[in-house]
């Protein structure tokens, strides 16, 4: 038994790190799949906002004058209730029914006006801006449509590097591509003060890589 | 009771509730036990008393004989005039009517189709040791002032509550809160036991709310079935 156990701790080990390094992963593009979902139609990249939805950007002009609209409807509402009431009290209303339900109808119009009139006021205060809890439901549904079909609860999803620039970098009228055709110390200092651009040189580097430890690598 | 209003700063709100309707029930009732909704809407029209007299035209119910002395807790000129309970056998409309040649006209408040619902709900996030029971009266309100200048006829659906929150048991020294709804229009606490929450959620008995959760819940409970 004792045989069987010592076979099991040295087999264990070796075993290990390649149940490790054997998960297996996915790549995703989220900078495309986020570009093709059918909300990012009404992205509109200047402001930020997305149009045809809550978190559109509103005109501070047609707010006010959506405002000055509504307030002169609840005008005419109050006025209506006024002759509801005053009908009530002094004669005889035949459908008492239908008078209620036209208190109520009135009544209900009446507070959605004011309801709307308020947020209108808010976003006026911020330049047509909405709250930015008008933003959070669209990213909710952009991620659940984006990341639920991806999701594998056995597989590592990486995300793909981002795509550079494909336009050739000119740093302060260095060419680090230079270096490569001719490489002087000059050249080799002014590529490595530029090292966080290098990527730029490489436009279709957007592929995952992995580097698998060697045993020989000790950091 | 309601004078006695704890701190408006909500124990409850420190900590991050789930909760779960456990137990609901329904039952139509004749009268509102106490006319919150009633005299909420009446203060929110009139923010000065405009008369002395109050029609209530409603079905007794157990505590309509204990109205006026409860009514009296209770903050604003609604609960200082006089209070007549009449049986709701004709309209509002006719009710007020009939006070139409006298000069001090009074305020006419029907309340009808009046439900009582009990619901408990056991908190997820501390094991389902947090209970919070509701008693919610729903009631149809029909309101006419025959002021000579500006008559008002209006009918609200509105509904009040009580909330009593405790720890595993509803005794002294286990409520955590006990609030109520609608009072000038918002909900208060009667009662909050902050060192009893604060303890708890030492011992990770109730779970910390994270400053930026923001839950429409937080303070209250989810919507009761209908």
């Amino acid at each position: 038994m004792k045989k069987y156990v010592k076979i099991l701790l040295l087999v264990f080990p070796c075993l290990l790190p390649f149940s490790l390094f054997g998960q297996p992963f996915g790549e995703a593009d989220l900078e495309r799949l986020i570009m093709n979902h059918p909300m990012m139609k009404n992205y509109d990249a200047k402001t930020g906002h997305f149009k045809n939805t809550p978190y559109e950007l509103k005109n501070v002009a047609d707010l006010k004058l959506e405002n000055a609209s509504m307030s002169s409807e609840i005008k005419e509402i109050e006025s209506k209730e006024l002759n509801n009431s005053v009908a009530a009290i002094s004669s005889e209303i035949e459908d008492e029914d239908a008078f209620w339900d036209n208190v109520v109808s009135l009544g209900v119009r009446k507070y959605q006006l004011k309801y709307k009139i308020q947020k209108n006021e808010n976003m006026i205060i911020s330049d047509g801006k909405p709250g930015s809890e008008k933003l959070y439901p669209i990213i909710d549904n952009i991620c659940n449509d984006i990341f639920v079909p991806m999701y594998d609860k056995n597989k590592v999803i990486l995300n793909k590097q981002p795509r550079y620039l494909t336009k050739k970098p000119e740093l302060n009228g260095k060419d680090l591509h230079a270096f490569w055709s001719r490489p002087d110390e000059k050249v080799l200092c002014d590529y490595l003060q530029y090292s966080s651009f290098i990527g730029l040189m490489f436009p279709s580097v957007d592929k995952t890589i992995l580097f698998q430890k060697t045993s020989g690598d000790t950091k | 009771m309601l004078l006695c209003r704890a701190s408006t700063a909500s124990a409850c709100s420190l900590a991050l509730h789930d909760w779960q309707l456990k137990f609901f029930y329904k039952i139509p009732i004749n009268a509102p036990f106490i006319p919150l909704s009633e005299i909420a809407v009446i203060q929110k029209q009139f923010n000065r008393a405009v008369t002395d007299r109050l029609f209530w035209a409603v079905k007794p119910g157990v505590l309509t004989p204990f109205n006026d002395f409860i009514i009296s807790f209770i903050d604003g000129w609604v609960s200082k005039v006089k209070w007549i309970i009449v049986p709701n056998n004709k309209s509002v409309i006719k009710l007020a009517r009939s006070f139409s040649n006298d000069e001090n006209k009074p305020l006419i408040v029907g309340s009808d189709k009046n439900y009582l619902k009990i619901a408990v709900f056991l908190d997820a996030n501390s094991n389902n040791n947090c209970c919070q029971i509701v008693l919610a009266q729903d009631s149809r309100i029909r309101c006419i002032f025959q002021d000579p200048n500006k008559p008002w006829a209006q009918e609200y659906s509105m509904e009040s509550w009580f909330s009593l929150i405790f720890y595993r048991l509803p005794i002294p020294g286990y409520i955590l809160s006990f609030s109520t709804y609608p009072i000038d229009g918002n909900r208060v606490a009667l009662y909050e036991d902050h060192p009893l929450v604060e303890t708890l959620l030492s011992k990770k008995m109730l779970m910390r709310r994270p400053d930026l959760v923001i839950d429409p819940y937080s303070f209250d409970f989810p919507d009761l079935p209908e």
